[in-house]
């Protein structure tokens, strides 16, 4: 047998709801009404009441709600939990000692509780998603001989800046043994309370009313689109959900809360150049224009603070390429990098709560909202959505093999890079429009992803040497590297020069995997039906 | 999972006060799931946690596995602590053992299926030496010994000892006396002689108190309606002993 939970007062509401008055704490008693109902089987033993001040952590994107698990901390403590949604057999409830709020992994005392959060959050910032005031009543239900038979309690919530309670939430926990007892309880909350059965927790409604729905973030773009819609609308559809995730990420990028929010809003502004630059036709030709300048700018302007995390989250893996004795000499290194990340946030804050920001991306949400065209406007505007995909993925699709067949060992590196950009490109139209497409895009998106991932590590190789080269003679301008140092950044180019020549070297394979005659047969049914443009 | 049982020879020693308030304690202060078995016919620890000794099918079932060990247990009515509760079927649980191959591991190999879902398990024996104190000392990591200062009450644990060396069975031996009685000359004598050191009793012991019978009035550990007392904070003490000993030995 499992704990119920049951939400009281419905009707107040788990979600703040502007138009209900800021009344006081709800007037009906559930317990007396219970203790009625159970009279004279059972009755219950109140017990002393508790109150804390919670706050509920997760990493941005809720790796451990999607893993089944739930962290809070109050009172000196933190406590991780598994829900309702848990995958593990057996269920976890385990607390320690921490006097300040956790913020990365490493802020917990060494113990069983880390050991759970380890592995799911890495090295993500934990970030406080709900801060609440929780008061517990706990509860007894004792049968005729005084034994406890059923435990439980009620909880109540207030949210932090918001006046009025949340509703009342009632949980059962059977006891061992003591199955019809639980039941007879179970019966009267339902016929006495009419309360709604919930498997969510008090952290998961909090987090909701606080208006951070937990699992809410995801930079997957999960749109129901329709082959035969205009293609304008389809687009929009695209352009607005990228759009939604730039915004999500840019207070956290903004504050520098965790790199990953950096990475996703430059992720999403790179899939919205995309999609601006390779679904042709179909938004006016100024309106592309303008959009791609102002989209690119603000790309580029973030690029070096995101080249720099990528280098320092490397950092730790380089160190153990270099020979033991001149780990250290890398220190200098990691000062300098963290000075300078430290100075180009500053100017991507900056750059983030500026005018210029705030107007690009209020005059790209003006213009996706704005009335579609009902007649003339750009040639493929009203053609069916599923018709203009097929056309751009053909011709990136052309262009991949193109570049590809043409690549031998003595091409030239940029070549490479270029053909990695197409890729993506290619990638990106086909979740775009996955829902417009037939289902062979699953399994050729296989092969493109495995490509481009050879090709990625190439590159990144390539431009992580060349950071490396580029470092040591600014640090040595600057008087910040000592010989040591320098020698020890000089060890990591022929490890980089190794790894690129060992990446190059699957190249082959993994495009030869791309082209075979499967995923040509997958493309052209892909492709099907389109008539010369 | 850490097996310990609450175990003498002798009869009348506090055994089952103490499988109480450990267990209890092990629950309440350290958040441990505990499951406390309660092997005595008279079923005391039983009626401490207000359960009733009952099982069904009786208790020849349950050790040939006939009943599902799982499906016997109960609640008590403090978080995390367990009890499988005395029955009077078992005054011939010394038969229905030996009428089952190597009665001598039942106890344990009865218990694996329940290692998951408890951290402690603490038998309360009934005293005697039998068939039932050889499957509970081969199934138990520590026997937890209550010996009153009194030279019988020494004497078996001097024969314990050495029945356990002569049959080589691996289990670690806690001593310690309980319901010692400074008024008392004969106790106080004991406690000071000088061959004290070699009984290797726990530095811990428990004294007389009145609030120790009464837990059979109030039917629950000592914590719970005498917390503030000599003897619930020895009891208190006893268990910290007993946990810093046992959590250096293997499973």
């Amino acid at each position: 047998m499992e704990p119920l939970h049951f939400l009281l007062d419905e009707t107040r509401g788990w979600v703040e709801d502007p138009d209900s008055p800021a009344d006081s704490e709800p007037t009906e008693d559930p317990i007396a009404k219970l203790a009625e109902a159970l009279n004279p089987k059972l009755r219950i033993d109140l017990r002393a009441e508790t109150e804390e001040q919670v706050v509920a952590l997760d990493s941005f994107d809720w790796r451990l709600f999607q893993a089944g698990l739930e962290l809070t901390a109050g009172d000196g403590r933190s406590r991780i939990q598994t829900t309702s949604r848990s995958p593990r057999k057996e269920a976890v409830d385990l607390t320690a000692e921490t006097e300040q709020l956790p913020t990365f992994v490493n802020d917990l005392p060494s113990g069983k509780l880390r050991e759970v959060i380890t592995p799911v959050i890495g090295q993500r910032r934990l970030l406080p998603m709900a801060s609440f005031r929780r008061r517990r009543l706990s509860m007894r239900f004792l049968d005729l001989r005084d034994k406890t038979v059923v435990r439980g309690y009620l909880e109540s919530v207030s949210i932090e800046g918001q006046k009025k309670p949340l509703g009342r939430r009632l949980t059962l926990i059977p006891v061992r043994g003591y199955k019809r007892p639980f039941n007879d309880v179970r019966k009267a909350v339902v016929s006495a309370l009419n309360p709604t059965v919930t498997e969510q927790s008090v952290s998961f409604l909090a987090c909701t009313a606080s208006g951070r729905p937990p699992g809410g973030y995801t930079t997957r773009l999960d749109l129901q689109l329709h082959g035969e819609m205009r293609a304008d609308l389809g687009l929009r559809l695209v352009h607005g959900r990228l759009l939604d995730i730039i915004e999500e990420n840019l207070y956290g990028a903004r504050e520098s809360l965790d790199t990953e929010f950096l990475h996703d809003l430059r992720v999403a502004l790179r899939r919205s150049r995309t999609a601006l630059s390779q679904v042709r036709g179909v938004y006016p030709q100024v309106t592309v224009d303008h959009f791609k300048g102002e989209l690119r700018w603000l790309f580029r302007r973030i690029g070096p603070l995101r080249d720099l995390d990528v280098f320092l989250e490397a950092l730790p893996e380089y160190r153990a390429l270099v020979a033991p004795d001149s780990t250290r000499d890398l220190d200098p290194l990691q000062d300098f990098l963290e000075a300078r990340r430290h100075a180009e946030q500053q100017t991507v804050r900056d750059l983030l709560s500026g005018r210029r920001t705030r107007q690009i991306l209020g005059s790209w949400r003006h213009f996706l909202d704005s009335e579609l065209p009902t007649s003339g406007g750009p040639p493929m505007a009203r053609t069916p959505l599923g018709r203009v995909a097929r056309i751009d993925i053909a011709r990136l699709w052309k262009r991949v093999l193109h570049r590809g067949t043409r690549i031998d060992r003595a091409t030239p590196d940029p070549a490479l890079h270029e053909l990695r950009v197409e890729i993506k490109k290619l990638r990106y139209l086909l979740e775009f429009f996955h829902s417009v497409l037939p289902p062979e895009v699953r399994e050729f998106s296989k092969s493109l992803k495995r490509l481009q991932s050879t090709l990625g590590n190439f590159v990144d190789t390539v431009v992580q040497q060349r950071h490396v080269e580029q470092f040591a003679t600014e640090m040595a301008m600057d008087g910040s590297a000592s010989p040591q140092t320098l020698l020890a950044m000089g060890q990591l180019i022929p490890q980089f020069e190794a790894r690129r020549i060992e990446e190059r070297g699957h190249f082959e394979e993994r495009f030869a995997d791309l082209s075979t005659s499967e995923n040509r047969d997958r493309m052209d049914k892909i492709l099907a039906d389109i008539q010369p443009r | 999972m850490k097996t310990l049982a609450t175990y003498s020879i002798k009869g009348g020693v506090g055994k089952t006060a103490t499988a109480v308030n450990l267990a209890y304690l092990a629950a309440a202060q350290q958040g441990a799931r505990v499951l406390l078995w309660d092997l005595d016919p008279q079923a005391a620890a039983s009626y401490y946690f207000r359960v009733k000794p009952k099982l069904k099918g009786g208790v020849r079932k349950l050790v040939a596995g006939k009943t599902d060990l799982g499906d016997q247990i109960k609640g008590t009515d403090f978080e995390g602590l367990d009890i499988l509760p005395g029955d009077f079927s078992y005054r011939h649980l010394d038969l229905d053992l030996d009428g089952l191959g190597k009665p001598e591991k039942r106890l344990r190999s009865l218990l694996e299926p329940l290692a998951e879902q408890y951290d402690y398990v603490l038998f309360d024996c009934p005293p005697s030496i039998s068939i039932v104190s050889e499957s509970v000392f081969r199934a138990a990591d520590a026997l937890i010994v209550p010996v009153i200062p009194t030279p019988l009450s020494i004497r078996t644990l001097t024969q314990l000892r050495k029945h356990l060396k002569k049959s080589k069975v691996d289990v670690t031996l806690l001593p310690f006396y309980c319901m010692v009685d400074r008024r008392k000359s004969l106790h106080r004598e004991l406690l000071e002689q000088p061959e004290q050191s070699k009984l290797k009793m726990l530095e811990t012991s428990i004294p007389y108190s009145t609030w120790v019978e009464r837990m059979g009035l109030e039917r629950a550990p000592l914590a719970e309606f005498a917390r503030a007392t000599e003897a619930a904070r020895s009891y208190r003490e006893l268990w910290w002993e007993i946990w810093e000993r046992v959590a250096t030995t293997a499973s």
